[in-house]
């Protein structure tokens, strides 16, 4: 049975703040022989905001590497390979690759600023995917740099399978409401890790990857659940969902938004709400019903949040990976890369450079970057899967 | 499903080098500052962005050591002890006529040799009493200046005893910036530098060590583009 064959439900949600300046890519949903693998790629608009003129257009290079990165994958994917450990130095050589092309093809504009915080092409890449094993058996496999994020969504609740790489390590665990700078991310002039995560499923389930704009401005992890619970709840069929969801993303956002679900094992629509949204009662009653009580009054907003995430965090942290660390990642130094020839020549995980410390992150290398496109093979776009 | 989005409520200190080679640009200077803030929240809108609040403060700075030495001029406004000149924060766009009053009381003026005292400024800047509001903030520091900066243990001496507990050397400022170290109310994960400074020490190491800072390297005499302006304004409306 091919991937082809499984019963999923798949929505997209892509929002551009500015319409044809967004920074996030579209969203990507892939069915291969074997795996399906869902991805968002946020491109980052305060360190990459550099504009380049490619092929007569003029971008960010945030928008250009996100899109970059989007079509790099697809091609990656297209070309057999699976989302693994053992193929994670190809995908991060094809990401250098691809980033590489645009820089080629990038006639610079002209930018005086400079600043650590500057990147060359810089994108988050979040995406999952999903194996099947044995007949009621999955694999999930998360990869990513960056905040973007893969959830695994079930009856239990909503978990995240990845850890935001950041450099405050606290808004991750324990004050998940506020945000921080990026410590990692995908670029052409700094090495970047690759983290992998996986997990093995036996019942039905929905992977969920979003951008910081589809998660970061509701008030609490508590409230993202419940927006996708209510959502799920009050629109009968699949695409309604997907344009009422990407409507409440869209009222709230107030970043380029993206997120797209795949549900697995579910005999159909109707199947996945009804499991989904059994306890929603007891959901708004326990988690929703409580803060909004405390109206205007945001000190007690504050403190009531605080005790409602406690008693959250245990079930939502429990897939959670560990933190960043050598030996953990993938790390992908864009020197190393392009110095070892063409993509094809990127070599496998088990050659990385191992002494390429996080520490030597910050160090800086001058060089330039992508192009895109690419053949889209059997990927979705934006927008739902017909399959239902 | 009633169901809010965040409130951010961001805070901007202006550091302006008020010393008398800056007399050319100072005009220049003032009207950037001016509308620097309006100008943010364009490109905060224009991005989406909302901001809950905005609060504006200046601090202009001279030389400690010309200001300590000079003899007093008692019919000048800013005789010797006016090193720093420092404004509360301003709640925008209410007390937008406040900005504008004190903004228009900096002359160029004094100053000495060419390195001034723009580390203690920035120093003072990130004491400042930073917002806490909102449920999420940003806290940027803007300085304009056409010179370099003197080694601060150079000028260690020279401090009025109100600024007696400024940091000792770079690298105590340095800490002051990426962990924190002396400063209670600047949050680290709010915290954005903006240079436009002429491309020389100090400002060119401490943009590549330190986190979150971005220069400008300015042209004594000349302005900025509105192309590089643009940029500016957008990075950091994009990280808010």
């Amino acid at each position: 049975m091919t991937t082809a064959d499984w019963p999923v439900v798949n929505v997209a949600v892509d929002i551009e703040k500015v319409r044809g300046q967004g920074e996030d890519s579209p969203p990507l949903s892939f069915f291969g022989p074997h795996q399906a693998v869902v991805a968002v790629f946020d491109g980052m608009g305060g360190a990459g905001n550099q504009p380049f003129e490619i092929d007569g257009r003029i971008h960010t290079g945030a928008r250009w590497a996100a899109r970059g990165l989007r079509s790099s994958l697809v091609e990656f994917l297209d070309a057999g390979e699976r989302i693994e450990a053992a193929s994670l130095g190809r995908l991060g050589g094809a990401f250098v690759h691809r980033l590489d092309r645009l820089d080629e093809r990038a006639g610079r504009v002209r930018s005086r600023l400079r600043g650590s915080t500057r990147r060359l092409f810089p994108s988050t890449a979040a995406l999952a995917s999903v194996e099947r094993t044995r007949r009621r058996r999955w694999r999930v496999t998360a990869c990513w740099a960056g905040d973007s994020r893969v959830y695994l969504w079930t009856p239990q609740g909503v978990q995240p399978l990845t850890r935001d790489h950041v450099m405050d390590p606290g808004v991750v665990e324990e004050r998940p409401f506020e945000d921080s700078p990026l410590s990692n991310a995908v670029s052409l002039d700094r090495p970047f890790a690759l983290q992998l995560h996986e997990v093995e499923l036996t019942r039905p389930f929905a992977l969920i990857a979003a951008s910081d704009g589809a998660y970061g401005y509701v008030r609490s992890p508590m409230h993202f659940e419940w927006m996708l619970r209510y959502s799920l709840a009050r629109w009968p069929d699949a695409s309604i969902w997907e344009r009422r969801l990407g409507a409440r993303i869209g009222r709230l956002a107030q970043d380029d938004a993206t997120l797209v679900v795949l549900a697995v094992g579910f005999r159909d629509f109707r199947d996945l709400r009804r499991t989904m949204i059994a306890d929603n009662r007891a959901f708004a009653a326990t988690y929703i019903a409580g803060l909004r009580a405390t109206g205007a009054d945001a000190a007690r907003f504050a403190e009531r949040r605080a005790a409602l995430w406690r008693r959250y965090s245990a079930n939502y942290h429990a897939l959670l990976p560990p933190v960043l660390e050598n030996g953990r990642a993938h790390m992908c130094d864009p020197v190393e890369v392009l110095a070892a020839g063409p993509a094809g020549a990127a070599r496998p995980a088990a050659a990385a450079r191992p002494a390429s410390g996080l520490g030597r992150w910050r160090q800086e290398r001058r060089t330039g970057s992508t192009g895109s496109t690419g053949s889209t093979g059997s990927a979705g776009s934006t927008g739902s899967k017909g399959r239902r | 499903m009633s169901m809010q989005g965040l409130s951010v409520a961001v805070d901007v200190v202006m550091c302006i080098d008020v010393t008398a080679s800056m007399h050319p640009l100072i005009d220049m200077v003032k009207a950037n500052a001016r509308r620097f803030h309006g100008d943010l929240v364009d490109a905060c809108e224009k991005n989406d962005r909302i901001v809950s609040r905005l609060r504006v403060r200046v601090i202009g700075f001279r030389d400690l050591a010309y200001n300590q030495e000079k003899p007093r001029d008692s019919t000048h406004p800013h005789n010797g002890d006016a090193v720093f000149e420092e404004s509360p924060f301003f709640e925008l766009p209410r007390q937008q006529g406040n900005l504008a009053a004190f903004l228009d009381r900096l002359d160029a003026a004094g100053g000495g040799d060419e390195p001034e005292s723009g580390l203690e400024a920035l120093a003072l800047a990130l004491r400042s009493d930073w917002t806490h509001e909102g449920e999420r903030q940003r806290h940027v520091v803007v300085l304009w200046t056409d010179a370099p900066a003197h080694p601060i243990e150079s000028r260690v001496a020279y401090r009025p005893a109100a600024y007696g507990d400024l940091p000792a050397d770079l690298d105590e400022l340095t800490e002051m910036w990426e962990s924190g170290q002396g400063v209670t109310r600047l949050r680290g994960n709010a915290r954005r530098l903006v240079l436009y400074a002429p491309p020389e020490e100090p400002w060119m190491g401490l943009v590549d060590q330190w986190y979150l800072a971005m220069h400008y390297p300015s042209t004594a005499g000349k302005g900025l583009a509105d192309q590089d302006y643009g940029e500016i304004l957008n990075g950091i409306a994009k990280t808010i």
